[in-house]
């Protein structure tokens, strides 16, 4: 018996995923097969926070910002300039996560505080920039009629399949040397150095990867909404995400997908809550917080990354 | 641009960089006493105002000074407490500190979005008892309230001092901050103070609050807009240290106002933004860079 | 491991269950039949519930609750059958958001309507309208902006006056009967408020006029000291605001701060809802003249204000009432054809109907309204100055 739910434990990610995909199959009604398409959207961020945060223990309140990257670089080049939209998958995480690499270079030197703040101002320069570049971006009018990859269940399915790709790739990191030289960052930035570990290059590594991951984010998007408005990627957008993470234990892939899922989904379940909603959600955070050492989530949640024979540095 | 204008403008800046300032010396005082960096500030500030709005105009009608005074001692209680029961625990706990920061993040939501329901998401104001007659110096036109708002703060900035410095719990407050075990193990009830140190941080915060009635129409966003800046005053004047949220706050307000007017309003917040980041990359702790001598 | 393996169960099947559940809602369908004994007439209304168009917001949702409530407690809508259907009027929150206004139609559709109203925010039509293309659902909309009903969607419907009708009104308003020669505009960078801006500068170059100054500012920036000082400098006789409500309320007490207070000002439906009233400071708001599709300063509106402002207890707002007689107007129409989607549609192709605040007539590019005021705020009250009727 306990096996058997060791294998369950160590593969949940692979059943959430498969859950997901036959959702479709037993029927969802548009605004739910929406709802979940979201869902996976969000995921995809929440992963990116989960390595840069999670792993390397760098705070971004500012990821709203490279989400918008993504998602107005595809939905500009597709629309105005007629790349491919194949192409334009491929070149959106590319350049968020070369603009990411700006992100990257005030971490170098800052910490705690100090760093989240330096993130807020980046995401809302992105913003501002966005809301002004009328001709380029539609500014405040936004930008529609944005050409999908796909359209219907073939975009779900993509999405499913892309993101389960992404969250093996951080399982991987979680695992790789790479991973250890980002926890190495995140628990002791001085003993790291001093063990000898390039901590510059590691965290541009961590803010790159994470900017990709959000570009692809960004990328699904627009092709989900066809519509894009500056108002969608603003700095409140970017604490959600952060609570996001943090509902599912911030170093657990599989945590983090799940509550990117569930969360995404809570309006719904809360509907009849409906104004108070946004207050239920936030208290459940902060009680869910206060007694995280309590209930020793993170301990929960972490051993999800914990497969047979690997080493988990925490 | 005559010179009576550009008084006038440096006034309206001084005005926003005051309650700038006071919210970024309420973030500092709490980041000395218990390394929590409170990313609720704003919407304290903002809370506060709206007390002020129930207290004066809602539901009691009562004069003005009575209900800033209510405002703040409500306020007060209210930080009291949040410490007590939610954050001093945590930070005793040696919970991750970014995990309590974003525990503040998660509180700005619950208080922003509290608002939005009880006071409902239109705008409202309150009136302020100075009049609504502009006094003219020459060319320049300056509304009482601007005249009073500095004279609060000034007068608070004094009694802050004071209180820091001459008064047991101040300097108690400062050892805490300073050499929390060696305080403690002098006798000081390090939980109290720290509980004591929230209390005034929110009562500053509300005292911003009420400061912004006459200028920005009250709105339950009002707080994350305001929060970013008042995190940029903290950080570019130097985290912990009070002359640098002072001059910090004092920065931001008055280059928000001069590169609104001389050059464009559109990108007056990206400026901003930028001058903090460069600030914070040629001197990493902000300018009053607080060595721990010199803390609060 | 136990216990960690079924807290993410838990998780996974409480997911499941809530996007699962969702489906077993019974939706109240069009056609009302589902079982139930009651018909029912199902109008989804996408309306900002919160954000910043929310405070005029709740005065839409509460015009057209108001019609819903007097139908069904008049005992409901009569269908050709002779039975009869009780009107279940819901409303979504859009939050003021253009992309949030896509989520607020997707919930709105899988109510199974007949007819939607909303949304508010010309962004939110822009970004949503693909939507009710494709479930072929008529939908009236409010956003203001010319270009909502040009984009080829034969389900838009819009019960506004757009933007290039009642701006060179309030132009025209402006110069001829106050004899403005040297305006200044000032307006906010959001769709709305740029929408009327472009609509502005071509009527008042029919008169040869120019505006002496144009500024901007970014939606949320609260202090406009700057604008309005190059605004002083350039010595204007009239200022032009386009802005939200707090916006609005916030330049016209603004402008008398920086001693532009017998500078008059000139504004549109952000202006006719009451908090910019408030805002402004009722001393400093006097002699603001607005357009808007109603004026509670026209006598025969009478008893509908008094009604509305009794009933809710809130002062009326001019521009944002249109969807009472949405309400009726659909009403009627079922009544007429009976619950068939496309009929309702078909009807709403060819309306020419009277209401209780006005004519409704469609136009080729689905238009209702085609009437219009322009109106001063004096003492207190608007006063109607000018109005106006335009039909193709």
């Amino acid at each position: 018996m306990n096996k058997a739910l060791k294998i369950l434990k160590d593969n949940f990610i692979y059943l959430a995923f498969i859950v997901v995909g036959l959702l479709p199959v037993f029927g969802l009604p548009n605004y739910q097969f929406y709802i979940v398409e979201r869902g996976m959207q969000n995921a995809l961020v929440v992963l990116s926070l989960v390595i840069l945060l999670g792993f390397t223990g760098q705070l971004s309140l500012g990821h709203a910002g490279l989400v918008a990257v993504g998602a107005y670089f595809y939905a500009i080049t597709v629309k105005n300039y007629g790349f491919s939209p194949w192409i334009s998958l491929i070149l959106a995480p590319v350049v968020t996560g070369l603009v990411g690499m700006l992100l990257a270079i005030p971490s170098f030197k800052l910490r705690g505080p100090f760093l989240v703040v330096n993130t807020i101002a980046f995401g809302e320069i992105v913003r501002i920039l966005i809301l002004n570049a009328v001709d380029f971006t539609g500014g405040p009018f936004g930008l529609k009629g944005i050409k999908p990859l796909f359209s219907g269940v073939y975009l779900y399915y993509f999405m499913l399949v892309v993101v389960l790709i992404f969250a093996i790739v951080t399982l991987r990191i979680n695992k790789s040397h790479i991973g250890l030289a980002f926890k190495a960052i995140r628990d002791d930035e001085v003993a790291a150095e001093i063990i000898g570990v390039d901590v510059k290059k590691y965290k541009l590594l961590s803010f790159v990867i994470s900017s990709i991951f959000a570009g692809v984010s960004g990328v699904f998007f627009a092709n989900l909404t066809g519509y894009l408005n500056p108002d969608s990627f603003t700095f409140e957008i970017s604490s959600t995400y952060l609570l996001m993470v943090v509902m599912g234990g911030m170093t657990s892939t599989t945590g983090g997908f799940l509550s990117a899922l569930l969360v995404t989904a809570l309006p719904e379940v809360l509907r009849f809550l409906a104004d108070y909603r946004m207050v239920i959600y936030g208290l459940i955070l902060l009680i869910y917080i206060r007694f995280y050492k309590v209930l020793d989530i993170k301990k929960i949640f972490s051993k999800l990354n914990f497969k047979k024979g690997s080493e988990v540095v925490e | 641009m005559s010179l009576g204008t550009f008084v006038q403008l440096i006034i309206q800046g001084i005005n926003m960089g005051l309650i700038y300032a006071l919210a970024a010396l309420a973030v500092s005082l709490i980041w000395n006493a218990s390394g929590l960096f409170n990313f609720s500030q704003g919407d304290l500030l903002t809370l506060g105002g709206y007390f002020m709005l129930t207290f004066t105009v809602v539901a009691l009608k009562l004069p003005y000074w009575v209900g800033f005074a209510l405002a703040i001692v409500v306020m007060g209680t209210m930080g009291f407490f949040l410490s007590r029961s939610y954050f001093y625990p945590m930070i005793n706990q040696k919970l991750n500190p970014q995990l309590i920061l974003i525990g503040t993040v998660a509180l700005s939501v619950v208080i922003r979005n509290a608002i939005l329901n009880i006071w409902g998401p239109s705008a409202q104001r309150f009136d302020n008892p100075f009049g609504s007659k502009p006094i003219l110096i020459g060319d320049a036109i300056i509304m009482p309230y601007q005249i009073v708002n500095i004279v609060i703060v000034i007068i608070l900035v004094v009694l802050l001092q004071l209180f820091l410095r001459k008064t047991v719990m101040g300097i108690a407050m400062r050892a805490v901050a300073q050499k929390p075990v060696v305080s403690s193990l002098m006798g000081i009830k390090v939980e109290q103070l720290v509980s004591y140190t929230f209390l005034l941080s929110t009562c500053l915060a509300s005292i911003a609050g009420v400061l912004t009635g006459p200028i920005l129409p009250l709105i339950p966003e009002m707080g994350s807009l305001l929060s970013i800046k008042a995190f940029a005053a903290v950080l570019i004047g130097g985290l912990g240290s009070f002359s640098g949220a002072l001059v910090g706050g004092l920065i931001v307000g008055i280059s928000e106002v001069l590169f609104s007017t001389f050059i464009t309003s559109t990108y007056k917040d990206v400026f901003i933004f930028l001058m903090m980041m460069i600030i914070l990359q040629i001197r990493p702790g902000g300018i009053f860079r607080i060595e721990i001598s010199e803390k609060v | 491991m136990k216990k960690n393996v079924s807290l993410m169960l838990v998780v996974l099947l409480l997911f499941v269950a809530l996007v699962g559940c969702s489906k077993e809602t019974p939706a109240p369908g069009s056609s009302g039949q589902a079982g139930s004994e009651e018909k029912v007439i199902t109008i989804a209304h996408m309306v900002p519930l919160t954000g910043s168009a929310s405070s005029y917001g709740v005065i839409i949702r509460n015009s057209a609750q108001l019609a819903a409530d007097e139908i069904n407690a008049a005992g409901g809508v009569t269908l050709p059958d002779g039975t009869k259907a009780k009107i279940n009027y819901v409303a979504v929150d859009e939050t003021s958001n253009s992309a949030q206004a896509i989520e607020a139609c997707q919930k709105a559709i899988s109510l199974n309507p007949i007819a939607m109203l909303g949304p508010n925010r010309s962004g939110g039509v822009l970004a949503a309208e693909p939507l009710w293309k494709e479930a072929k659902i008529p939908t009236i909309t409010d956003g203001t902006s010319a270009q909502t009903t040009r984009l080829g969607n034969p389900y838009t419907f819009r019960m506004q006056i757009s933007s290039e009708y009642w701006i060179p009104l309030l132009v025209k308003t402006a110069i001829e009967d106050f004899g403005v020669k040297r305006p200044a505009v000032i307006y906010g960078l959001n769709d709305y408020s740029k929408a009327n801006w472009d609509a502005t500068l071509k009527p008042m170059q029919e008169y040869g006029i120019e505006p002496v100054t144009v500024q901007t500012f970014n939606d949320g920036d609260q202090d406009f000291s700057a604008q309005l000082i190059e605004i002083k400098n350039s010595n204007p006789d009239a200022i032009f605001i386009y802005a939200y409500t707090p916006e609005v309320g916030k330049i016209t007490r603004q402008r008398t701060e920086l001693g532009m207070g017998d500078i008059p000002v000139f504004s549109e439906r952000a202006a006719t809802d009451p908090a910019a009233v408030d805002l402004a400071g009722p001393e400093n708001f006097d002699g603001m003249v607005a357009s808007t599709t109603l004026s509670p300063g026209d006598p025969q509106f009478a008893d509908f204000v008094e009604k509305y402002e009794t009933t809710f207890k809130q002062t009326i707002s001019g521009s944002h009432t249109n969807h009472y007689d949405s309400v009726y107007i659909i009403a009627d129409i079922v009544s007429r054809v009976g619950l068939d989607r496309e009929a309702v549609h078909q009807e709403l192709l060819k309306l020419d109907y009277q209401g209780a605040l006005g004519h409704y007539k469609c136009d080729e590019e689905g238009n209702l309204v085609h009437h219009m005021y322009t109106q001063q705020f004096k003492d207190g009250k608007w006063h109607v100055l000018r109005y106006e009727e335009y039909f193709d």
